[in-house]
């Protein structure tokens, strides 16, 4: 028997509107399989850079399609979009699902396996590499191969949580010195490490510039 | 002095930009557009790769949801709860048969602590 193939807009029509619990299994389990390599895959990229990094991305994949489930009779197309712009279009929003799954559950398991002697996460780092692990060195975009290589050795000298601040700093958006982030992400990341936002600003400043000297060597140096 | 100032600090911008630019690259951030994930799939390709074995089948969502059965509302230790809240309309010879278990298990634990058991 053949197996009927949805399109990216009859899957997410089919999940949206009321239909028997069958045909929403077979969708949903057709969904699911559709981009679950790509939600792992965004996930293992991310998390490589943190502690437990392959346990932290199962659990944020698994975490992004029950939310995606939640959240998908909200979910709808633009208007005129090409069709063969559909699935990058669920990508991106899984994405933003996945982002924030990833900064709900570690900001979980740092209050769980909570220190706030910020001299203990001062301490040096072991140097995850669940991903190259998986899949091997990851491969680099032609323009930016050695500023991306760069970045990556300069991101691997950073405490873990000096690059968790700098991620949520470049995740909003941030990175740039005049920006700021939102308030609650400050709060968040002040309760977390149990330090002022003064503090958390400071550190922010010193990573990047670290980074900044790293990717940018200045001639004088 | 001033225009090279002006100057540092416009070059500093355009290296936070990209900067910014290659942690998206980098696969430091999550890709959140369509752009992004156009540029993400060029880099890193669209191969299937091999998920761990919890991530290889679907789980639906509503499955999760728990039903509790109606017995298992009923459990014991509940009914124990509601028997201590009854004592009053306890029958005589159910009263004698909880004293008589309570001074069982006392024995034992005296037994097992060598010593009497402290309320």
């Amino acid at each position: 028997m053949n197996k009927k193939t949805y399109s990216d807009l009859e899957l997410i029509e089919g999940l949206t509107t009321e239909c028997d619990e069958f045909q929403k299994r077979v969708l949903w389990n057709e969904f699911y399989r559709r981009f679950i390599n790509h939600v792992y895959k965004i996930a293992v990229n991310v998390c490589r850079n943190f502690e437990d990094a392959e346990q932290l991305a199962q659990d944020i994949s698994q975490e992004t399609f029950l939310r995606a489930y939640k959240f998908l009779p909200k979910f709808s197309f633009p208007e005129h979009m090409a069709e063969k712009k559909h699935s990058a279009f669920i990508k991106a929003w899984l994405g933003k699902i996945t982002k924030n799954c990833f900064r709900t559950f570690y900001a979980k398991r740092k209050k769980e396996a909570i220190t706030y002697d910020i001299e203990l996460v001062m301490e040096n780092e072991p140097v995850y590499d669940a991903f190259e692990q998986l899949y091997g060195e990851p491969p680099m975009a032609d323009v930016n191969a050695e500023l991306i290589s760069k970045l990556n050795d300069a991101l691997n000298t950073l405490s873990e949580r000096d690059r968790h601040i700098i991620w949520i700093y470049a995740s909003e958006g941030c990175i740039n010195t005049t920006k700021h982030i939102s308030d609650q992400a400050l709060a968040d990341l002040c309760s977390m490490y149990g330090v002022e936002a003064p503090t958390i600003r400071q550190i922010k400043k010193r990573a990047l510039s670290k980074v900044m000297k790293f990717c940018f060597p200045s001639p004088n140096n | 002095m001033k225009n090279h100032s002006k100057a540092n600090s416009s070059k500093r911008e355009k290296q936070e930009e990209l900067i910014q630019k290659a942690m998206h690259n980098s696969g430091f951030l999550f890709p959140e557009t369509i752009e992004e994930v156009e540029e993400f799939e060029r880099i890193y390709g669209t191969t299937a790769i091999i998920l761990p074995e919890v991530l290889r089948t679907p789980v639906f969502p509503d499955d999760l949801v728990t039903k509790k059965p109606l017995e298992k509302l009923m459990t014991a230790p509940k009914l124990a709860m509601a028997a201590k809240g009854a004592k009053h309309k306890m029958t005589d010879e159910v009263s004698r048969q909880m004293a008589a278990e309570r001074r069982v298990a006392d024995a034992k634990f005296e037994k097992r602590s060598n010593g009497p058991k402290t309320k």
